[in-house]
């Protein structure tokens, strides 16, 4: 049998060969299906791409129509790109390496609305992201420019506090004393109680004192009555004692009313001192608005560009995630070309944005790292070239593991807007001429250093307003033409932070200095005049309530008193008579009985002596009977 | 797919050598079990239609070898990357690396690498393993399985006829 089927090497041939022709045929659905599922996946939402044709010189492919769709926003794209040529090296990429030669991109428009709705991939779990360290930042400032010299009047709710927790205090104590007082007064005698004495003391009257028997009847009434006094009259003292206590407690609370404020005003002071740190940054806040506009579009197309950045990381960049197990992984090894897995010699990219021409040309963008590495060059010009407005130079350096990337910018003519600023009562408008800018920024391994300075060769300030104050800022700002403003740049790529500087608040401070200080101390007066007016007016009710508490006391007083009066005196009165005629019926019965006594003693002598006699007299008889017999 | 699995049945029974199954069965293993798309496989194509192998024996076992290659992958991915970590064998690596041919091979993929050595190795083992179990097949299975009532009502049936008939 032979070995070899020579029809079958035919047939792997034509098989083979419209495997190729198929392929050539699809491959344009294929390379617009690979494009739109790797930006859907890079994006996080559609990217779609209208047509992808192969192009054979340059050799490679014209993708037109792509959108680029906002996560955030699915309604819209993010960037819409009407022409985009790549010239790619095509065996490189049958050997896995995406190495484009050239790409030109054209017609570029951002924001632009969708024909539908973007699909947005869902994310595993959507944290919310921190706030960044500049927009705090920013916030801080602002808060910080706000609060200088604000209307007393937004200030008094804030800044009374101590005196609304002591009014609060003295109300509630006020309170518990009332209805403290209220209960201690329910336990008083009433008028049905004191009409009940009245009728008893009335019947103890009513009796003649004219027996002993009486007397000590009347005795016995009055000492139940004086018993039933006592227990009143206990209770009256407790309740004199609360009514006392809840007083002392009430005028203590709304004593704490009348240091409150002078508490207030001392933290006032303190919020809002004249110091240093407190002194208006005239160039801050004239730059602020637009500066801060400039970084969040900065953080905006930065946040956008990240994750497709993030496709260019190095081959030698330890990747966290894991590659998928069933796909398998590609090892790397030392390579003399310096042809990566990405690589990207010429880039072009230009649009038009501000009224201006943009362009943006980027060389040399490789994931490979090491000897034969070739720094990123990139440039971004604003304007024709020769006559450009804006030019900014980078320099993305990977040597050595580290990664230097150094900007350079120099600028002619930018504009700013006017701006207008509430100075001290004065409205201060700035009309900048067109200014210059130069700068440089390095980051290195994420970290921002640089300045970037402004020149402002022309300036008009407008002071308008009224008062001394205006005069004195209209004066300072008359004699200043030319200044500079510098931006230092640090912090990290994803947190820059921004201080600014400039030698206007040197000019100004000195003027501003004295419109500052007396705006504040009228300011100050004003805010005492109405901290003490929003003092007394909070204070009021706790002065009524004390007032009431004490026309309160002062009424149980005088019932106490009605009650002392009528009761307790009648008593003493009625017990002193029953004593006085007690004692004068003991007189007189003593007297009585010892006359009594005295008669007895005489008829008792009496009868004594006429038994002596008597008992004499039978004596002798008796002897002279014996005597007789004797004589028998 | 119904018409390989009958040709293969046919093969299995009648005169057709067990080297040409057996070959036919090994390179489908090659191809089934390392990553479609490799360079690689575009030699083994080659040899299955070059060589007198049995075409059907080898589309039929392609397909089940390709859903057996699922469950060995991570097994291959194992091979695959200690050996391109192996130290000793760096030099080696890098040489290949550097060179456009053996970067076409995707020889630095964990898989392919993995896959495509456990098949070479196993190739001959593998052929003679087919050839034994055809010839058993044959002299054991065979004419108990032409004795089966179920066999020999579809042997008599029309449609089996018509196929011997139509592929005859």
């Amino acid at each position: 049998m032979k070995m070899f089927r020579w029809s079958g090497l035919i047939a792997f041939v034509l098989f083979t060969t419209l495997l190729l022709v198929l392929g050539f045929f699809f491959l344009d659905g294929w390379m617009k299906k690979a494009v739109e599922a790797a930006g859907f996946s890079v994006n996080g939402s559609e990217v779609n791409v209208g047509d992808v044709d192969l192009t054979l010189n340059p050799l490679g492919f014209r993708l037109t129509d792509v959108e680029v769709s906002d996560a955030q926003k699915p309604s819209h794209n993010v960037l819409q790109l009407g022409d985009i040529n790549l010239d790619i090296n095509l065996p490189q990429l049958f050997l896995g390496n995406v190495r484009i030669n050239d790409i030109t991109i054209a017609d570029i428009e951002t924001n632009t609305e969708r024909k539908t709705p973007a699909k947005v991939a869902v994310k595993e779990s959507d944290t919310p992201k921190a706030e960044s360290a500049l927009v705090s930042d920013a916030k801080a400032k602002m808060s910080s420019v706000a609060k200088q010299f604000p209307e007393p009047a937004d200030i008094l709710d804030a800044q009374t506090q101590n005196t609304r927790d002591a009014v609060s205090n003295a109300e509630n104590t006020i309170e518990a004393s009332k209805q403290k007082v209220s209960a201690a007064v329910a336990d008083l005698p009433g008028d049905e109680d004191l009409a009940s004495y009245k009728k008893r003391i009335a019947e103890i009257k009513s009796i003649e004192l004219d027996s002993l028997e009486n007397i000590q009847k009347t005795q016995g009434l009055l000492k139940s009555v004086s018993t039933d006094v006592a227990t009143d009259k206990l209770a009256i003292e407790i309740v004199k004692r609360d009514i006392n206590n809840a007083v002392k407690n009430s005028k203590a609370a709304v004593d704490a009313i009348l240091k409150a404020p002078s508490e207030d005003w001392t933290q006032l002071k303190k919020d809002y001192p004249l110091n240093k740190d407190s002194a208006l940054k005239v160039a801050q806040l004239l730059l602020g608005e637009t500066f801060f506009e400039r970084i969040d579009q900065a953080k905006y197309w930065y946040g956008k560009a990240r994750p497709w950045l993030a496709r260019l990381k190095s081959e030698d960049t330890v990747e966290d995630v894991k590659p998928k197990r069933l796909a398998g992984e590609y090892i790397r090894f030392p390579h003399p070309d310096p042809t990566a897995k990405f690589q990207l010699d010429n880039g072009l990219l230009s649009f038009v944005a501000d009224g201006w021409p943009w362009q943006m040309t980027v060389q040399d963008i490789s994931s490979h790292k090491g000897d034969r590495f070739k720094p990123v060059q990139l440039q971004l010009r604003r304007g024709d070239a020769g006559s450009e407005a804006l030019l900014i130079n980078g320099v993305l350096d990977r040597q050595k593991g580290q990664s230097i990337d150094t900007f350079d910018l120099q600028g002619k003519g930018i504009a700013f807007k006017r701006q207008s600023i509430d100075l001290a009562g004065t409205e201060l408008t700035w009309v900048p001429d067109r200014a210059d800018v130069s700068g440089k920024i390095v980051a290195t391994d994420g970290e921002l250093s640089g300045r970037v300075t402004l020149m402002f060769p022309k300036n008009e300030f407008q002071a308008t307003g009224s008062g001394n104050g205006t005069k004195l800022v209209a004066s300072a700002v008359s004699k200043i033409e030319r200044f500079n403003v510098s931006i230092v740049v640090s912090g990290t790529i994803t947190k820059p932070s921004f201080s600014v500087e400039s030698d206007l608040d040197n000019q100004l401070s000195s003027a501003l200095g004295d419109v500052a200080r007396a705006e504040y101390e009228a300011w100050l007066k004003d805010v005492k005049t109405q901290l003490d007016a929003e003092v007394a007016r909070l204070r009021k009710p706790a002065d009524d309530a004390l007032a009431t508490l004490e026309a309160r006391r002062d009424e149980v007083e005088a019932r106490i008193k009605r009650f002392e009066d009528e009761v307790e005196a009648e008593i003493r009165s009625l017990e002193a008579k029953v004593a006085a005629e007690r004692k004068r019926l003991e007189d007189k019965a003593k007297a009585e009985l010892d006359a009594a006594k005295q008669k007895l003693d005489a008829e008792k002598r009496a009868a004594e002596e006429a038994a002596k006699k008597a008992a004499e007299d039978k004596l002798k008889e008796e002897a002279d009977k014996l005597k007789d017999k004797i004589k028998f | 797919m119904i018409d390989p699995v009958l040709k293969l049945l046919k093969a299995l029974n009648s005169e057709v050598g067990p080297w040409q199954i057996a070959f036919a069965g090994a390179l489908s293993m090659v191809i089934g079990l390392t990553p479609l798309w490799s360079a690689h496989n575009v030699i083994i194509l080659l040899f299955a239609f070059v060589f007198r192998v049995h075409l059907a024996t080898f589309f039929v076992f392609w397909g089940v070898f390709s859903g057996v290659a699922y469950l060995l992958d991570p097994w291959f991915h194992e091979i695959g990357l200690t050996l391109l970590n192996k130290d000793s064998l760096q030099g080696m690596w890098t040489g290949l690396y550097q060179n456009d041919v053996w970067l076409v091979t995707h020889f630095n993929h964990t898989i392919t690498l993995g896959s495509l050595l456990v098949t070479v190795v196993a190739f001959f083992p593998t052929a003679v393993l087919f050839r034994l179990g055809i010839i058993q097949y044959r002299a054991h299975m065979l004419p108990f399985i032409n004795k089966l009532k179920i066999v020999q009502v579809l042997k008599g049936s029309k449609f089996y006829q018509l196929y011997e008939r139509f592929d005859g």
